[in-house]
């Protein structure tokens, strides 16, 4: 049997659609998987980032209480919820204990920049500076970290490939709200 | 026909630049870039200051980066250092070795990134001392010269003194390379112009064939510390 070149050209489409459309599938997914972990890899940085500041706390209240400037109230709430923090179960009560955590932080900022006078104490400028530091480590990955997101659902919103992200389950992740009193975000 | 498709060509030739800023931060290609208007430095003053740069790079491998600006537009200098940083790469590739200090004139502040590679030297509280001791106080009496090459002095020295540059690393980089992908592009692309133009647009191409050789793709997070004179 001889076949045309209709149907010789019928038989390629019949073979070649379904071929192109499972590799697209399979890029799609993926570059779903490579963006997802990017969003996760950068979590893990804003969590590190995070640690480091809740590390400080300690050496902050050593030195802190030396100064009759900073409110005992203050330093014991602190150290307080630092130990919480690292009781938390969770990451819906480690974002709440962290919003206590910056807000108390940063009233211990604001007394260190109310009082010129504490400016003499190497050490606890040192401190100080390293924490302001830490702040704006963390205020960066987490942009990335929303950059990051901001590519992944982007891409599950968009279509055709929003079929794929739904037929195998990507959901689109949370952007990350900066922290209160952190550089760019300064309390009134 | 002909006339759409020139106009559509040239309309790229003229935006294609300025999408390229969309970022709102320079490309930075030396180690001092003045981009302040007026100038805060003398071009022989720029030299000094580069020589020590180019001394630490030769030696470490470090890359200590200058850049003045007039603002750091909505960004604020904290995010305007880190994503300048970013752009440009500043440090060698792997070893994030580099330290960006900006100033800006307008908003009286200033800012020393330090790459992830010399964290652990250029420690936030060195690096906020440096810059409130040595920096801000000539830069604030109007001394742009002297504020910025102590600072960059003190950095340096403590690169030199306390840096162990990783293996691999290699000093100095070129400050201008040809990118030879873009030139097999732009010599495409200017034949077809050629032909569809008659010849007629032209030289845009060769503008776009040097790129930046020089900073080494390092990358920061945020560390160091700012402030304001």
């Amino acid at each position: 049997m001889k076949l045309g070149p209709i149907a010789l050209i019928a038989i390629i489409i019949l073979i070649a659609t379904p071929l192109l459309f499972a590799t697209w599938v399979a890029v799609t997914f993926n570059s779903f998987v490579g963006k997802d972990q990017a969003v996760l890899t950068q979590w893990a940085q804003v969590e590190t980032q995070y640690q480091r500041k809740i590390n400080l706390i300690p050496e902050i209240v050593a030195i802190a209480s030396s100064y009759m400037q900073f409110e005992r109230s203050v330093l014991e709430n602190i150290t307080r919820l630092r130990s919480q923090w690292q009781n938390a179960s969770g990451i819906n009560q480690q974002i709440n204990n962290a919003t206590s955590i910056d807000q108390t932080l940063y009233l211990i900022k604001i007394t260190y920049e109310a009082y010129p006078e504490l400016r003499a104490s190497e050490l606890l400028i040192n401190v100080m500076d390293t924490l302001t530091g830490t702040e704006n480590r963390i205020a960066v990955e987490q942009s990335r970290y929303n950059g990051a997101v901001g590519v992944l659902n982007a891409q599950i919103r968009s279509f055709p490939d929003g079929w794929v992200a739904g037929t195998f389950g990507f959901q689109p992740r949370p952007f990350y709200a900066p922290i209160p009193g952190g550089p760019g975000n300064e309390v009134p | 026909m002909r006339r759409v498709l020139f106009a559509i060509l040239a309309g790229l030739a003229v935006f294609a630049p300025s999408l390229a800023l969309a970022d709102e931060v320079p490309k930075v290609y030396l180690y001092v870039n003045d981009l302040a208007s007026p100038h805060a430095l003398l071009s022989n003053e720029a030299h000094d200051i580069e020589d020590i740069c180019y001394q630490v790079d030769l030696d470490t491998t470090a890359e200590i980066a200058v850049l003045v600006v007039n603002t750091t537009g909505s960004l604020g200098i904290d995010m305007f250092a880190v994503r300048t940083f970013e752009v440009n790469g500043i440090g060698k590739k792997g070893q994030d070795n580099g330290v960006l200090i900006v100033v800006s004139t307008d908003e009286h502040a200033w800012r020393v990134e330090v790459g992830y590679g010399l964290e652990g030297v250029l420690t936030d509280g060195f690096v906020a001392r440096v810059g409130r001791e040595e920096m801000a106080p000539y830069i604030s009496a109007g001394d742009f010269y002297t504020g910025i090459y102590n600072g960059t002095v003190a950095i340096g020295q403590k690169i030199l003194d306390e840096y162990e540059p990783g293996p691999g690393s290699h000093p100095r980089p070129d400050l201008i390379e040809i990118d030879w992908r873009t030139v097999a592009i732009g010599v495409a692309i200017f034949l077809v112009i050629s032909v569809i133009t008659k010849g007629r647009l032209s030289l845009w191409v060769v503008g776009s064939i040097f790129k930046r050789g020089g900073f080494g793709g390092g990358r920061s997070g945020g560390g160091g510390a700012s402030g304001k004179f």
